[in-house]
């Protein structure tokens, strides 16, 4: 009987819990939380996990509270504490959408804030770190973070506000090549994951700039399994609109580079409801389409990987970071670096 | 030239955001207030022209991977230098789309443009005053750590080369520009743009950020010993009493309406500060700097120390020769061993990725041969190899890591094949019995080479034999020191087989070579054969005599007047009918117990007619129980009937060298209790019989039995002329003839027999022996293997009408 069903499965998404604002995943000190658990289902299989990876200020905060469907008020974005250019999110924050969204708002990757509070920190507890240099040891979280995120997300968006800084794209290879072998693990959770590069805040730019743009971000991740193509419907050549992001029902080009241009907010326009001036689209319905965009990605679960239910999900998640945490991989990597 | 100025030199590096056909040094172009340095490869031509660096183009480097652009501003005394790398979002497009294809390395490339950039950076840190940091964004980019880090490693280690080479110039320049390699410990700023809409409302606010940007950037270069108290030991330094870092004011943007679809965008951002008040206070910002490298020079100590820091100007025509050299020094091919040295262990600090994969698949790559080598008997087959080889793969594959990865792959798979290559290689070469052969990879004897013309033989003997694929050659040269053996091939496996005639038994090989297996085995007896015997004759298959058609073996597909190569059938005769004794069977070794008696097979004479057990009338079974009209006849004529006896049997060999006869499928003989044979001949007549049946040698459940197969028939045939009993006295002569014809395996399947005779009339009075061949062989050079199961087994056979009989009057 599918209206029963149907009722249950309504049912059983009102049994959980939803939630006002984001919870930690990882707390400030980089110590994988258990609050997120409350709000996870145990029967729920379809979801997406959506996570976001970039430097201190370039909006990722802002990004996926839109993605989230509310104002600014779910992640807090940096804005306010830049004149003492400090970072904002520490560790990883989290917010599950009422479609089942599981949002993952992380620190910003190479922060030199983050650097900052390490140096002060180590000042206080007189603690010799394992690391001869601090910044080796904020490259090195970074990594793992990105680690972390490749292997939990279905979904990361890498987030820049200036094309391009390879430092940061190369900072994906070494997470990638790092990756934890989740394969030994009883429940092999196998996905592909996607990767979309996205500029923030950026002008407009020439259609065959971004052309450019895009071959860069492509040819840069040549090597890489991860999915870097082919995952958006996105057109480049829909009029005037060009630069932006444009969803278009259609099927996927299978090499078009996943790369979104959304354009600064509007500050006289603070709602980037209205398609801005001469038809550049407003941030927040490029946002909302781009969130379509996603929730439409093809989340598969590998061939003999079963999906995993949202708790299980959270399981797999603790066990990755613990796995990370320990990783020859990622110690014998350290120990490399001058 | 004598009253030339001093100048002071700029550097401009950093990241710079994407931007229309435009680069960073906008910021030049404001402090030159001229738009000198443009996004235009022929002026990055000119300049360097003007430069006379043109040497390097014939040293073999590629100047124009090297973006830097210079420009002297006579009035202002100052050298400026534009040096756009990767990092700049033109030549980074240049780099990897313009230049960019399939084939690219990508880390190859990467680390390439990254040895670049470093060696940029150092050159440009040995002539500069004042280096500007452009940072596209409001934060601090921490990878800039490593990066100083890297360059001062570097300069440490090349300073003694520097020196040399500027000693060797000659110049007239202070000596201690020439022992510290450089004019100055270069002051750096830092230059911030794109900052908070909101920050940019308040002047307090951009200040406040600068403030806060000054102390990150001053804490982290302390702590990370880049910048340290005393200036001429640090890379660079940083000013203690004045500001480093300028946070541009406004959002610098040179559109270019032309590459719009959107003609006339508005930029949203508010602008608080007009274009022209932040190049002014850029402008001032920098010109501090410059003012007090012109004047008194950079003090950059920080608490008290003796050691007055290092700082020297000279004139453009000298700092150009300075340059020029340098230039050639860092950035052409290095001319010394050293200087080699030094850059390749430059390589290994850049590139952590790759150092990290290199080691990783080191590391990993032994481990995964060892485990393609894990409990391999000493010659194992291509399977073996390819399953050990991907087990090795998979391995491989979960503990091997980035960029080297493929390339470490390759030598996985080169290194086991050339284990296996080497000495390791099975023969697999299949028996005619269809037995791998256990031996390594080796050459038949005939196949030998001299060892003077190994390479030749090698390929024509590979080409010869399909046993080796292509890529044998190549490995084999790889592995000189290897040669692969000469040997017969053997399976190991020997059988007990009897001669032509049966007399004499022997080991057999599992033979590997149809003319070994059915004809040379037996060629061996014909001595002892002859001895034995007290007459042998020998039955010659008659083919024809010139034929286009040659065969391994002739069989039903062959066209009709074709030849085979060798007999592998045999006929011959060992002696009279009186020889073989019916009431003790065959005396030859290796029968079993009863079961060497030959089956009588009586032959009635009438009106010189011969009639045998042809019908099923003559069938003992029917003949007792039905009294019918025939049988009534057949008595009458029964008075008038000489009979006379001939003796045949089909005989089956086991492996072990078992013999014995069978009167009929599956069916061995047997004996009354007084010793004469139980059976008759009617079955052997009149049935297709099986060319493989079990031998009862081997009959237990648990063993499966041995299968025998059908080797030789035996005919004995009695005298052949009879004298009728009728009255007129008439003699008739009897012959016995066979036509045999063997199908060895289910259809489709050819049958064989030994030559397109019709049927061969046997002589009388002889024991004739027809032995069968031990392998079937088509057309391929693929024999018919016994079958393994049990019902295709059965459609093996020899078919029925071998026997038959013919009267002369």
């Amino acid at each position: 009987e599918p209206v029963w069903l149907f009722n249950t499965s309504i049912k059983q998404r009102l049994a959980i819990a939803s939630m006002n604002g984001s919870c930690k995943l990882l707390d400030e000190h980089l110590h994988f939380a258990d609050t997120l658990d409350h709000y996870l289902s145990d029967t729920n299989e379809n979801y997406t996990v959506i996570g976001v990876l970039g430097k201190t200020g370039v909006g990722k905060s802002t990004i996926m509270s839109l993605l989230g469907g509310r104002e600014s008020s779910v992640f807090r974005a940096a804005g306010t504490e830049s004149e003492a250019a400090k970072h904002k999110t520490s560790g990883i924050d989290c917010y599950v959408t009422a479609e089942r969204t599981i949002l993952l708002d992380v620190q910003p990757l190479l922060s030199a804030s983050v650097l900052d509070n390490n140096i002060s920190q180590s000042e206080q507890s007189k603690k010799a770190l394992d690391l001869k240099y601090h910044e080796n040891n904020v490259h090195m979280q970074s990594i793992e973070l990105a680690c972390f995120c490749l292997s939990v997300c279905n979904v990361v968006i890498l987030v820049e506000d200036w094309f391009f800084d390879p430092n940061l794209i190369a900072l994906v290879h070494t997470a990638e090549m790092l990756l934890p072998n989740m394969a030994e693990c009883d429940q092999a959770y196998q996905h592909r994951t996607h990767l979309i590069y996205c500029l923030n805040k950026c002008g407009p730019i020439a259609p065959l700039d971004l052309k450019m743009m895009k071959s860069v971000y492509a040819n840069f991740m040549k090597d890489s399994k991860l999915q870097v193509k082919g995952s958006l419907h996105s057109d480049i050549n829909s009029g005037s609109s060009a630069c932006f992001l444009k969803a278009r029902r259609g099927p996927r080009e299978p090499d078009e580079p996943n790369f979104v241009a959304l354009p600064s907010m509007d500050p006289a326009e603070p709602s980037g409801e209205t398609g801005g001036l001469n038809g550049v689209t407003g941030m927040k319905r490029l946002v909302r389409a781009l969130s379509r965009e996603l929730l439409s990605i093809k989340v598969n679960t590998g061939q003999s990987g079963q999906a995993l239910t949202e708790k299980k999900w959270f399981v797999y998640a603790n066990r990755v970071w613990d796995t990370i945490k320990k990783s020859s991989f990622i110690s014998e990597y350290s120990r490399l670096m001058t | 030239m004598s009253n030339e100025p001093n100048i002071c030199v700029v550097s401009l590096i950093g990241k710079s955001q994407f931007s229309q056909n435009d680069t960073k040094a906008w910021k030049l172009n404001s402090l030159l207030q001229k738009n000198v340095f443009k996004h235009d490869s022929s002026l990055s031509e000119k300049s360097v022209k003007n430069l006379n660096l043109q040497e390097c183009d014939q040293s073999g480097s590629k100047p124009d991977n090297f973006h830097l652009k210079t420009h002297l501003d006579q009035k202002n005394r100052v050298m400026y230098i534009h040096f756009e790398s990767i990092y700049d979002s033109g030549h980074l497009f240049d780099v990897l789309v313009n230049k960019f294809d399939e084939e690219t390395d990508f880390y190859e490339l990467w680390e390439d443009e990254q040895l670049k950039y470093v060696k940029t950076i150092l050159f440009l840190f040995s002539i500069s005053h004042l280096i500007i940091i452009s940072n596209p964004t409001c934060e601090f980019d921490i990878s800039y750590i490593r990066l100083f880090r890297i360059v001062d490693l570097l300069r440490s280690k090349i300073q003694p080369s520097v020196v040399e080479l500027l000693k060797s110039l000659d110049l007239s320049i202070n000596k201690d520009w020439i022992y510290a390699g450089r004019p100055c410990s270069p002051r750096v700023l830092f230059t911030f743009e794109n900052c908070q809409p909101n920050i940019l409302k308040s002047s307090q606010s951009i200040e406040k950020l600068q403030h806060s940007l000054e102390d990150q950037i001053y804490n982290s270069l302390r702590k990370s010993y880049v910048i340290t108290n005393i200036s001429n030991n640090s890379l660079f330094s940083i000013p203690v009493n004045q500001e480093f870092v300028y946070i541009h004011r406004h959002n610098h943007q040179i559109t270019n309406a032309s590459r719009f679809l959107l003609s006339s965008f508005n930029n949203h951002s508010v602008e608080t500060t007009s274009p022209s008040v932040d190049l002014e206070q850029f402008r001032k910002f920098i010109f501090q700097h410059v003012q007090t490298a012109l004047s008194v020079g950079f003090n950059d100590n920080i608490g008290r120390t003796n050691i007055p820091p290092i700082f020297e100007l000279t004139t453009p025509t000298i700092w150009n020769k300075i340059y020029q050299s340098l230039f050639e020094f860092f950035l052409c091919e290095p001319k010394t061993q050293k200087v080699m040295s030094i850059y390749a262990q430059l390589k290994d600090q850049i590139d952590i990725d790759v150092q990290f994969s290199e080691r990783r698949c080191k590391k990993v790559l032994p481990q995964a041969i060892n485990l393609y080598q894990e409990s391999l008997p000493a010659h194992y087959s291509k399977d073996q190899h390819e399953q050990k080889l991907q087990l090795a793969i998979d391995y491989f594959q979960l503990n091997a890591r980035g960029p080297k990865y493929n390339l470490y792959l390759d030598q996985l798979k080169s290194k086991c094949d050339e284990i296996w290559q080497n000495g390791r290689r099975l023969c697999e070469s299949v028996s005619l019995t269809g037995q791998n052969c256990v031996h390594e990879l080796h050459y038949l004897m005939n196949e030998g080479r001299a060892e003077d013309e190994l390479e030749e033989s090698e390929q024509t003997r590979t080409e010869k034999s399909n046993r080796i694929e292509e890529n044998t050659l190549l490995l084999n040269q790889k592995a000189k020191n290897y040669k692969i053996p000469t040997k017969t091939h053997s399976s190991g496996i020997l059988t007990i087989s009897a001669s032509n005639c049966g007399e004499f038994q022997r080991e057999r090989k599992d033979p590997f070579d149809l003319k070994e297996a059915n004809l040379d085995f037996y060629k061996e007896f014909e001595g002892v054969e002859l001895i034995k015997n007290k007459m042998v004759k020998k039955y010659i298959f008659k083919h024809a005599e010139e034929s286009e058609f040659i065969y391994p073996m002739i069989h039903s597909e062959c066209p009709l007047n074709s030849k085979s190569e060798f007999d592998s059938w045999s006929l011959v005769s060992i002696g009279e009918y009186s020889d073989y004794y019916p009431s003790s069977g065959l005396s030859q070794p290796g029968f079993m117990t009863s079961h060497n008696f030959l089956i009588p097979w009586e032959l009635h004479v009438c009106n010189g007619q011969v009639s045998s057990l042809c019908s099923k009338q003559w069938s003992k079974k029917n003949s007792e129980k039905s009294k019918s009209k025939n049988s009534v006849e057949l008595l009458e004529k029964k008075g008038k009937t000489v009979t006379i006896k001939a003796y045949i049997g089909l005989e089956y060999e086991c492996p072990l060298g078992h013999r014995f006869i069978c009167s009929g499928p599956d069916r061995i003989v047997r004996l009354f209790n007084n010793g004469s044979v139980k059976d008759d001949a009617y079955k052997l007549l009149n049935c297709d019989m099986p060319l493989y049946t079990a031998c009862p040698c081997r009959n237990t459940k648990e063993s499966p039995s041995y299968m025998a197969q059908a080797m030789r028939v035996f005919i004995v045939t009695p005298p052949g002329l009879v004298a009728e009993k009728g009255d007129d006295k008439k003699t008739t002569t009897v012959n016995i003839c066979i036509k045999p014809q063997v199908q060895p395996n289910p259809q489709p399947c050819p049958v064989f027999w030994p030559s397109f005779e019709d049927s061969i009339v046997l002589e009388d009075n002889s024991i004739w022996v027809l032995r069968l061949p031990y392998i079937y062989m088509g057309d391929d050079q693929k024999p018919y293997y016994r079958p393994k199961n049990f019902e295709t087994l059965n459609s093996c056979k020899i078919l029925k009408s071998m026997f038959s009989v013919v009267a002369n009057n």
